[in-house]
């Protein structure tokens, strides 16, 4: 049988798994959670922030807003992206289930990548009716433009491709829990030091410099995207480093996963 | 379709390790296509990893592996392949039906052909009025039904079956020697992973004894039981260590 039709009966199979599965239901409800928490916090709209006594305007309120909204709610769906890719491999192999599917002229890389992409189906259809939710929000109560939204959806596709293919390569070499416990802490990290850099805190030498320097820039590009909102004039050349850097990160994590399950045995299971 | 005289499964000193535990040791075999062999040993001698080797599900430790002339992790080799495990892990959420039209698709059917396949699998190991169960409501039997459904679709050239009686009941277990015979006689390989010598007796024209991973005896069957014997006094024999048996048409 051919490699795409393989692959898109693996990946509708990976996407429905994932929706049955705790996991899948508990992205769908954050999801849902996340947009009624947005819904309420950009509730507060045009004259009722003041600053000093003073009224804010709507555009003025929706800066700060805005982009801190966003990019929380972007970076919570990212985290669920890895959540759930963290379970679509692992279960399988756990469960031995991926053993009868792999008996049958199916590539290694054909199955990983639909386990993948019906992860990432999943965390995707969770996240575009939130994000697309906020940037209306603030839109119409605040009047911010949509591009940045459409844009830091972008950035939230590419993150979500490098986060849920970390947490699946991990899957395969630590418990379930463990690999979402420790994609977690790195994403944490990485998104910390991040916004640090971005805020033009960091400084000297250490772990911190090197994770900006070498790291994925999963809120670096989040905050570019929507910066914009903010009137901030970015340097087009940190705009390529950052789109260079995460698409690196991208085909990496991809190629590292690949490379790792095409040597992984499936020693348990029927 | 099965060539003459092709080697359906050949593995060239293969040695196998799971930590410091040797599973397979320096073990060489050549399946004839169309013959029905019949793996047996003790538990643990490495019936289950041959067939995970052959299934590219687990690589060896030293030698090589060849299914139908390829390695066994190129996903052609595994083209027109059935296999049946020893307890199939099937995904509890999935319906009977849906998950054999997953597998008959992945097998290389499509459209009508498929539909009529699976219908036909359905009914022949008696699953048809419950196709739209959920797997993980099947009882043991019924689940090792549904394992060898899958594993007949597409009528395989090869077919891979460990203990294929597990779990079934006396009528399952004759439905089963049934559907094995049908297999042989439209010429597909029949491996057969068991400790049930009598089915195996019955079933196949060649056996391969292995213990504690080596290859103890090899060979048709009446050149590895000897005149008056049944094959459970020259397993018996075998490996208690009397003389190994081996004779061409199952080299090792």
């Amino acid at each position: 049988m051919s490699r795409p039709r393989a692959f898109r009966l693996l990946a509708g199979e990976a996407l429905r798994d994932a929706l049955r599965s705790r996991v899948g239901l508990g992205v769908l409800l954050l999801a849902l959670l996340l947009a009624m928490g947005a819904d309420r916090c950009a509730g507060a709209g045009a004259g009722r922030f003041s600053w000093n006594g003073r009224v804010l305007a709507p555009e003025a309120a929706g800066a700060v807003l805005g982009p801190l909204l966003y990019v929380t709610l972007a970076l919570a769906l990212v985290a669920a992206a890895g959540l759930v890719a963290s379970d679509a491999l692992a279960r399988p192999l756990e469960e031995g289930s991926a053993a009868l599917w792999l008996a049958r002229p199916v590539g290694r890389s054909t199955y990983a990548l639909a386990r993948l992409c019906g992860a990432l189906l999943l965390a995707v259809g969770a996240a575009a009716p939130v994000l697309g939710f906020v940037t209306a929000l603030l839109s119409t109560r605040f009047g911010l433009a949509w591009q940045p939204g459409a844009a830091g959806f972008a950035v939230f596709l590419a993150d979500a491709v490098v986060v849920s293919a970390v947490a699946m390569l991990v899957s395969l070499f630590v418990p379930r829990l463990l690999a979402l416990f420790g994609v977690f802490l790195w994403l944490q990290v990485v998104v910390f030091t991040n916004a640090m850099h971005v805020l033009g805190t960091i400084g000297g030498e250490g772990g911190a410099r090197f994770v900006e320097g070498y790291g994925p820039p999963l809120g670096t590009a989040l905050l570019f995207a929507v910066a914009p909102w903010v009137g901030l004039e970015l340097d087009p050349h940190d705009l390529v480093a950052a789109a260079l850097r995460l698409a690196v990160w991208g085909a990496g994590s991809l190629a590292l996963l690949l490379l790792a399950f095409r040597q992984h045995e499936l020693r348990s299971g029927p | 379709m099965t060539t003459h005289g092709a080697i359906a499964l050949e593995l060239a000193g293969v040695t196998r390790l799971y930590g410091s535990r040797r599973a397979l040791h320096r073990v060489s075999l050549a399946l004839p296509a169309g013959a029905a062999v019949g793996l047996l040993g003790p538990n643990g001698a490495g019936k289950t990893t041959i067939l995970r080797l052959a299934l590219g599900l687990v690589r060896p430790s030293g030698g090589s592996v060849l299914l139908r002339g390829r390695d066994p992790f190129d996903p052609r080799a595994r083209e027109g392949v059935g296999w049946l495990p020893e307890r199939p892990a099937l995904p509890a959420q999935m319906s009977v039906l849906r998950f054999l039209r997953l597998h008959a698709a992945l097998a290389g059917l499509e459209g009508a052909p498929l539909e009529r396949d699976v219908d036909a699998r359905l009914a022949e190991t008696g699953l048809a009025d419950r196709a739209s169960e959920r797997l993980g409501g099947l009882s043991k039997g019924l689940a090792q039904r549904l394992g060898f459904a899958q594993a007949l679709l597409a009528a395989p050239e090869l077919l891979l079956l460990d203990e294929p009686t597990s779990g079934l009941d006396p009528l399952g277990i004759r439905d089963a020697r049934e559907w094995i015979s049908a297999a042989r006689a439209r010429g597909a390989t029949v491996v057969v992973s068991s400790h049930v010598l009598t089915e195996v007796e019955r079933l196949c024209d060649h056996v391969v004894v292995l213990h504690q991973g080596r290859v103890a005896a090899s060979g048709p069957l009446d050149t590895v039981v000897r005149p008056g014997e049944s094959l459970e006094d020259a397993y018996v024999r075998i490996v208690r260590g009397e003389a190994p048996a081996s004779a061409p048409g199952v080299a090792s």
